[in-house]
């Protein structure tokens, strides 16, 4: 039965061109446009972490004085850290694995012919802890050794396109070349295919969705000998005179983010409580005077939320969009009840023949179904314009139709379509076949 | 015109009407607050930047490696420069109106910082004394920065009297009485006196409120970024030379970004571009669709009053007359579906307004909205309604 309504179906939408024509336009515009921005939408709401996402927790720090109410995000905390927090953090030698992050400016030499220095690779400090909890994948050589966490050597982990750009070849581990001043010697440790999750969760101070991830990854330990301003937000809650960097260490700024991997509720509550006595007794040296001083965790789906990685703008799109198609569908609605009234005589003539009303329903149903199939193979199509016109306007490289999406939208379509085309099929069915006879 | 009988002919099959109604209803709810939140974006990226865009181009200088007398070089460089047909001004500061590394400090009434005390947190300029003549700011009440007010980087802590220009919203917002000559604020806990107000120069970045809070303070710069004026019609040629000047004169530095006043804007309302080509597309789709949806379902309706158009033609009605009864049908429809939509279009609004921060819609907008569907909705009635004119009176007589 099915089979032959198909034919039916596919016969009538020959019969009217033009109408069917625009019913398929009218779902594909909608399906189209609303598609273009769920999966723009998708694309920032992703989360690179995956299985590692409830394990990882950034570590957040109520480190105002003043007596200040609140300061920060909405919940009192600043999305960074002090240095001197960050220190004592890592200081503390808990058995998690941790590492704390800042970014900085570089220029790098190349070993090639002919190639002016440049800083277009920007670096990160972080500890050895960071490639493990961040899952970089190494091409050859791997992180620097426990003992330079603690006893800063000028050893580095570069991206695989550094490598190239630096010596020509992928392969660099053991090789040194001038980075910072352009003077002062690095060792490779090791090469990494080229990391950038989008969005950059491990760091999103320094933007969401950034075109290139870090080209270099510093020993934390190295920071304060190498006094390397950050490149990358810093505040403050009271005015202080920063002239040289021993004073931004010494400051009471935020400018830095500090993560931990707590892999169970026991870690999670085990590291809350370390918080709470590092809280009471930094307040007992003269810090954190404020009214509620406190410590938190936030694991990177939360992390994700709280920093608003997904604008505003997405959000209106997204339901402007979806009105949108909404529009689209009641018009679907308008025409084809315009074309099955040119077809009522034939369901007179199948009615009078013998054909239940549950029959024409169903028949009129499939041809509904039809058109919304081939609504959504035109919208799809219309999507990958529109998600196209996307990347190019925003400057980016994400959002990209996937096959998940490309199922969403055929079912997406296809419910739409068979919600519209009830009410003109029940028109249909329900009119008086002999009126439509006499007619004849 | 009665409307009488049109009324109790669509009453009698209102589906047609009331899908065009629900329709243009949503339309104008969706178009009015999208039309609104356009303008709100073309508002912000058409904004006064204060400098004199077209002339104006930035880059960022870098230095590495040996240490260098920046100073000196510094110097050399505004030399040189000056010396390259066209060029007007050149002065280093450390940031560019909607460009990079923005400097925000709050700026008090007193020195011990409270909440009052600072009411706002302008970004702040520290920049050559010259950098409002390259910039070609307007000076609105006392003096420009001079030689007299410039410190050298390192001695800020130091400096005994500081001295500041404030743009005229800032001055406005901490004196709103009196002029604020010779006025002290105190920023990051230092005293700075004011010595003049200047109209207009934007922030750093692409901040949608409070742009316009900023400060001006000199001090002798030697890297950061580079701002030079240049006569319009020389700007590109000094703009593809830049960077081979710049690292001829000492090649221990890296100069990036280099841009016109123009691009910079254009990458600072980056993301605002884009919302506004994404909306006016989707009105502009909406409108289309709109228009076919009506057409689609008035030649519906009169493919449906076939018999009756020919039977009032038989009984005398003129091809104006049918026309006529079409267009005032659709005009009463989309009328009625235009008051309800704006009482949409508020509810929308309404939600955004609660949901994100967006501001109240303005009634203009609804107008704008509402005048184009009406003129959409009628001009799409035109075709079917005549066809209906030319149904031929001899239909009435055939099937009956």
């Amino acid at each position: 039965m099915f089979t032959y309504y198909c034919k039916l179906a596919w016969r009538h939408i020959l019969q009217t061109p033009a109408l069917s024509l625009l019913i398929i336009m009218a779902i594909a515009l909608g399906i189209g446009a609303s598609m273009t921005m769920i999966s723009y939408y998708k694309a920032m709401a992703h989360n690179p972490a995956g299985d590692r996402s409830e394990k990882l927790h950034a570590v957040q720090l109520a480190a105002y004085g003043n007596d200040m109410e609140t300061w920060g995000m909405s919940d009192g905390f600043p999305r960074q850290l002090t240095h001197q927090d960050v220190k004592n953090l890592r200081e503390a030698n808990l058995s998690f694995p941790s590492t704390p992050i800042y970014q900085f400016m570089t220029v790098v030499v190349s070993q090639r012919e002919g190639v002016a220095p440049s800083n277009d690779f920007a670096g990160r400090f972080v500890d050895r802890d960071f490639f493990s909890m961040f899952d970089v994948k190494f091409l050859h050589g791997g992180p620097w050794s426990q003992s330079v966490d603690e006893q800063p050597e000028n050893q580095v982990v570069i991206s695989k396109a550094l490598s190239e750009w630096i010596f020509g070849e992928v392969n660099s581990v053991g090789k040194t070349f001038a980075m910072l001043d352009g003077i002062m010697q690095f060792t490779v440790a090791g090469v990494y295919e080229d990391f950038n999750p989008q969005p950059a969760y491990y760091d999103l101070t320094t933007g969401y969705f950034p075109r290139e991830g870090a080209g270099v990854f510093a020993p934390y330990s190295l920071v304060e000998q190498l006094e390397t301003f950050p490149m990358g937000n810093i505040s403050g809650w009271q005015p202080e005179e920063v002239n040289g960097f021993k004073d931004i260490l010494k400051s009471e700024y935020v400018w830095q983010v500090f993560w931990t991997q707590l892999d169970n509720e026991a870690a999670k509550a085990q590291y809350k409580e370390f918080l709470k006595g590092y809280v009471e007794q930094q307040r007992e040296l003269g810090r954190f005077a404020n009214q509620n001083p406190r410590g938190d965790i936030k694991d990177v789906e939360t992390w994700l939320n709280y920093n608003e990685v997904i604008s505003e703008d997405n959000r209106v799109m997204v339901g402007m969009s979806l009105l949108f198609l909404l529009v689209c569908l009641v018009n679907a609605v308008g025409l084809l009840l315009a074309k099955f009234m040119r077809k009522m005589n034939e369901a007179g003539v199948r009615r009078a023949l013998g054909a239940s009303k549950g029959q024409i329903f169903s028949q009129y149903l499939v041809e509904v179904g039809m058109l919304g199939f081939f609504g959504g193979l035109v919208g799809l199509l219309l999507a990958s314009i529109g998600l196209w016109a996307v990347r190019e306007l925003y400057g980016t490289d994400i959002a990209r139709l996937d096959f998940s999406l490309f199922i969403g939208a055929l079912l997406l379509s296809l419910l739409a379509s068979l919600l519209t085309g009830i009410l003109p099929a029940l028109r249909v069915c329900n009119s008086n076949p002999s009126i439509f006879l006499k007619a004849q | 015109m009665a409307f009488g009988p049109i009324f109790r002919s669509t009453l009698r099959n209102p589906t047609g009407a009331l899908l065009i109604a629900i329709q243009i209803a949503l339309t104008l709810a969706i178009a009015s607050n999208m039309f609104y939140m356009v303008n709100e974006r073309v508002e912000k990226m058409s904004r006064d930047t204060g400098v004199v865009n077209e002339e104006v181009i930035a880059a960022r200088v870098f230095y590495f490696g040996k240490a260098v007398d920046k100073a000196a070089q510094a110097d050399i460089d505004r030399k040189t420069l000056l010396e390259i047909p066209g060029v007007k001004s050149v002065s280093y500061s450390n940031s560019m109106p909607l460009g990079g590394n923005n400097n925000t400090s709050t700026l008090c009434f007193e020195q011990e910082s409270s909440d009052d005390g600072c009411p706002h947190s302008p970004s702040y300029y520290r920049s050559d004394a010259n950098f409002h003549e390259t910039l070609g700011l307007d000076l609105l009440e006392g003096r420009w920065l001079d030689d007299r007010d410039t410190i050298t980087s390192d001695a800020i802590s130091i400096a005994k009297t500081r001295t500041m220009m404030l743009s005229e919203v800032l001055a406005k917002l901490y004196f709103p009485e009196e002029s604020a000559l010779g006025k002290q604020l105190y920023l990051g806990g230092r005293e700075l006196t004011i010595v003049g107000v200047y109209r207009q120069l934007l922030r750093p970045g692409a901040r949608a409120t409070e742009a316009d809070h900023t400060i001006l303070t000199a001090e002798r710069r030697t890297s950061g970024y580079l701002a030079i004026r240049v006569d319009q019609d020389r700007i590109e040629q000094v703009k593809e030379k830049l960077e081979a000047t710049m690292v001829g004169l000492n090649d221990q530095r890296v100069i990036t970004e280099i841009e016109t006043m123009d691009e910079m804007a254009a990458d600072a309302y980056r993301r605002d571009k884009a919302m506004v080509v994404l909306l006016l597309s989707v009105v502009a789709l909406l409108l289309l669709v709109t228009a076919l949806g009506v057409a689609g379902l008035v030649s519906f309706t009169v493919a449906n009053r076939k018999k009756q158009i020919g039977t009032r033609r038989a009984l005398g009605a003129s091809k104006r007359d049918i026309l006529a009864y079409f267009i005032s049908e659709n005009f009463a429809i989309t009328a009625l579906a235009l008051i309800v939509g704006s009482g949409m279009a508020y509810a929308l609004n309404q939600y955004l307004l609660q949901t994100y921060e967006l501001a109240r819609l303005e009634l203009v907008y609804v107008f704008v909205a509402a005048a184009s569907l009406l003129f959409i909705s009628q001009f799409a009635t035109l075709l079917p309604a005549l066809k209906a004119s030319k149904v031929s009176p001899a239909i009435a007589t055939r099937t009956v």
